[in-house]
């Protein structure tokens, strides 16, 4: 196993929205992401990424992302719930890759306004991961009532979550250095 | 009998060395031509995927493509 190369855990931001509150939670994951050794993180926001609305899948691939996506060992996919669901756009970019996400670890923070801290949008997303090839973990991050857990220029209010993203990360770190191992040593036959 | 007896590896384009084949895929062909290339038994075509042990990298190609003899260069290879 190559120890010496540090883990990479990019943060999706899942939305385009303008005024969007999850861009305060992916850049809290990013920080927390960063506190930890031997860890290399950065955001992704999807409003960012050049890729086209007239075509669908792989054809609208951004060699960009797809490098990213390649050299990850594990995503933190932030998703606002939008009417129980995920953002069509998130889909959209998550769609544009395949290979790069296969036997590799995701974990997600569902995003809302309301009490349910997005296990909605948690719960949709999951089937779509399986599918991408991704290995989800059983922890999740719920930030219900965003509009409460940030101040406006994105501080935490509310340090009790500090330590259930903590159980997350750990979960998620300790999926990503199993897999790599998997995709790297262990052969399918 | 394992596969792997008549398979070529794929080499990783960066380090030049041997990936790791860890998993397969079922795929559902779009295009025409692909759609020859069905496996019968399962109802799709097989999708082989790839990591470098060194950089990590990976690739991917079509089961047929792995026989032996032909070319180990990755036909979908890491954009990274």
């Amino acid at each position: 196993m190559q120890t010496s190369r540090p883990l990479f855990v990019p943060v999706i931001l899942g939305t385009t929205r303008q005024g969007r509150m999850s861009a305060h939670a992916a850049e809290l994951l990013v920080g927390e992401i960063g506190k930890r050794p031997s860890v290399d993180t950065e955001l992704i926001d999807i409003a960012e990424l050049p890729l086209t609305t007239r075509d669908a899948g792989e054809s609208t691939k951004d060699a960009g992302f797809s490098a990213k996506m390649n050299k990850a060992d594990a995503l933190v996919i932030v998703s606002p719930e939008y009417n129980h669901g995920y953002s069509g756009l998130l889909k959209h970019v998550l769609d544009s890759c395949l290979k790069e996400y296969i036997h590799k670890a995701v974990g997600i923070v569902g995003v809302s306004a309301g009490p349910f801290g997005g296990t909605r949008v948690i719960q949709n997303l999951l089937p779509v991961m399986r599918e991408l090839g991704l290995v989800t973990i059983f922890w999740d991050v719920n930030l219900a009532k965003v509009q409460n857990v940030f101040s406006a220029d994105g501080k935490l209010l509310d340090e009790a979550f500090l330590p259930r993203i903590d159980k997350f990360l750990k979960e998620l770190l300790w999926m990503a250095k199993t897999l790599r191992q998997g995709r790297e040593q262990i052969p399918l036959d | 009998m394992p596969e792997t007896s008549t398979k070529s590896k794929m080499i990783c384009p960066r380090c030049g060395i041997e990936m790791n084949h860890h998993s397969d895929k079922l795929v559902y062909p779009a295009d025409a031509k692909d759609i020859e290339q069905v496996d019968p038994d399962l109802g799709g075509l097989v999708e082989e995927f790839h990591s470098c042990p060194k950089c990590g990298g990976a690739a991917s190609r079509h089961s047929w493509e792995s026989s032996a003899g032909a070319s180990a260069t990755p036909t979908r290879e890491s954009d990274g």
